[in-house]
């Protein structure tokens, strides 16, 4: 077949624009890490044992009064001053840098469907979807920490005659719930959807379909009392009440309500900088002092993420508090989480406290949260195993501010 | 054969997979040296017993998939690589669609396509069974077939 044929001698030639590097000096470099990383568990290990107690009232008494004692958070801002060099800041157990932000939770729902989580509602409360097949989302449900239960906010409907259909990305407010889904006609066209639920539950509405050129939707977000999204050239406005939309900026996107930046996701911008963050709300523009040499930068309001020589950086909006990272902590091409945590592979770092939290995983993969704006939950399984009973979650919305 | 040179001889090759596999030049690094660092433990056994390359390369594919399982929204892709095949025809969609297909997807027509693996030793790279291979393989040539035609119709 020519097709399977043109795809073979496509991806051949994809496979030429593979980068160079030195394969050897990484490896050891890793190793060295992963040695040095092996003892410092074996020392907070070592620590733990002795604490051990205090350590599980501490996070017992928080869970179940919701409180923000943040004996944990006020002890490593001390240790570690504002804006310390990540380089310098050996990550710490999460469940000791964060015990009040960790918990665990049943990894499946009632009808036995596998949970997704989506993001952190409040500092108690998870938004779920349950998924009857992999990547099919059949309800929302949002998990309490405090009574361990969770409910259902609605199951999800569907358009009968679309193919292909996915409910693709949430995004939440605290009051009500949002989501656009993929899908195509019979003819093969492209078909997006948005939909709304308050989150104390109710029949879901559809707001709007988009087709053609307005199909191209790439994120939502909710704001007061419209549904907004961003498309690969300008960002739209639509009543929740129903209506026509209004464009609302050209060539932004937004990151998370009000905040929008300059760069789309997709190819070609992984290793491009932001320039900018605008409030969509006020018309405030914030320019980015970019660190020299640094690569596929993110910022939220106050703080960026980024590469540098191949190394993972820190820096405010304003060029101010550049840090390197470890390279463990490179970043993915995401926004700061809530403008203040970044999110490496197994680490995340306070730009608050200039603390790292490690997340120390039993099995091979964890996940994040799916939500539209920068997620703020973390999971991985409890066990060994693909497919685990529960799931330990760290919600970042339920660490404390700093002091 | 000694760990240092086979990764000096295959690690390029290596690279060319982890790059179609990955769609970045950034993150077909981290799996070619996460994978290496694995294959560095079992050197000894893998190189006795196991062929060291294809040992490599389904801890690639089955790490790849298993980053990447619940991350669809952060992972982007590099640009198309110029002056290829891609700049004759309509694709930097074909780019953009491979980006868009589920992990496992992809993983699967980069093992069949690119790798020339059948579908039984497909599913025994990735751990899943044959019946899965071949929907996932149906489900995301549909997908580039289908968004290819109707690029092509409004380029006409």
């Amino acid at each position: 077949m020519t097709t399977e044929d043109e795809l073979a001698r496509a991806l051949r030639q994809l496979a030429e624009a593979a980068p160079e590097i030195d394969l050897l000096a990484g490896v050891r470099e890793r190793r060295r890490r992963r040695t040095r990383r092996r003892a410092q568990a074996v020392a907070v290990a070592a620590v733990i044992a002795v604490a051990g107690t205090s350590t599980t009232l501490t996070r017992g008494g928080v869970l179940a009064t919701g409180g923000g004692h943040d004996a944990a958070a006020t002890a490593s801002a001390v240790e570690e001053p504002r804006a310390a060099k990540p380089a310098d800041t050996p990550a710490r157990p999460v469940d000791e840098v964060w015990p009040q932000a960790v918990f665990t939770m049943p990894a499946r729902n009632a009808d036995g469907w596998k949970y997704r989580p989506i993001t952190g509602i409040s500092a108690t409360e998870v938004l779920l979807s349950a998924e009857p097949s992999f990547e099919k989302a059949g309800a929302l449900e949002v998990y309490d920490t405090v009574t361990r239960k969770a409910r259902v906010v609605t199951r999800m409907p569907s358009t009968p005659g679309l193919k292909e259909y996915i409910h693709q990305t949430a995004t939440t407010d605290g009051k009500s719930v949002a989501w656009f889904t993929y899908g195509e006609r019979q003819d093969g066209s492209m078909v997006r959807e948005i939909w709304t639920v308050p989150l104390s539950g109710g029949e879901p509405r559809l707001l709007v379909t988009l087709t053609g050129e307005r199909a191209r939707i790439a994120t939502i977000a909710l704001a007061g009392e419209h549904v907004v999204w961003s498309d690969e050239r300008a960002v739209w406005r639509l009543p929740l009440a129903g209506g026509e939309e209004t464009k609302l900026a050209d060539g932004l996107h937004v990151i998370a309500w009000p905040w929008a930046g300059d760069l789309a996701e997709g190819p070609g911008t992984a290793d491009a900088n932001q320039t900018r963050v605008v409030n969509l709300e006020t018309g405030e523009i914030r320019r980015i002092a970019a660190a020299p040499g640094a690569e596929g930068l993110r910022c939220g309001v106050t703080w960026c993420s980024g590469r540098q020589r191949h190394a993972g950086l820190v820096q405010r909006v304003d060029g101010s508090g550049q840090a390197a990272f470890r390279e463990a902590m490179t970043p993915p091409d995401a926004y700061p989480v809530l403008d203040r945590f970044v999110r490496g592979r197994g680490e995340v770092y306070d730009t608050a406290t200039g603390v790292s939290a490690r997340v120390d995983n039993p099995g091979t993969w964890s996940g994040v949260g799916v939500s539209a704006e920068p997620s703020t939950i973390l999971y991985w399984g409890t066990t060994r195993s693909g497919k685990p009973h529960e799931y330990r979650v760290l919600n970042l919305a339920a660490v404390p501010a700093a002091q | 054969m000694e760990f240092e040179d086979f990764v000096r001889t295959r690690g390029p090759a290596l690279l060319r997979y982890g790059y179609v596999l990955t769609g970045s030049g950034h993150d077909a690094a981290d799996l070619v040296q996460e994978a290496l660092l694995k294959l560095g433990d079992s050197w000894a056994r893998v190189r006795d017993k196991d062929n060291p390359e294809a040992y490599v390369r389904t801890v690639m594919a089955r790490q790849h998939i298993s980053w990447w399982r619940r991350r669809r929204r952060e992972h982007l892709t590099d640009e198309p690589p110029e002056g290829s095949y891609l700049d004759a025809h309509p694709s930097g969609e074909l780019w953009k669609t491979l980006a868009a297909l589920p992990r496992r997807q992809r993983a699967v027509l980069v093992l069949r396509y690119y790798e020339d693996l059948s579908d039984g030793e497909i599913a025994e790279v990735l751990g899943i069974s044959r019946g899965t291979v071949r929907s996932q393989a149906f489900r995301a040539l549909a997908t580039l077939r289908v968004r290819r035609a109707v690029y092509e119709r409004g380029e006409a």
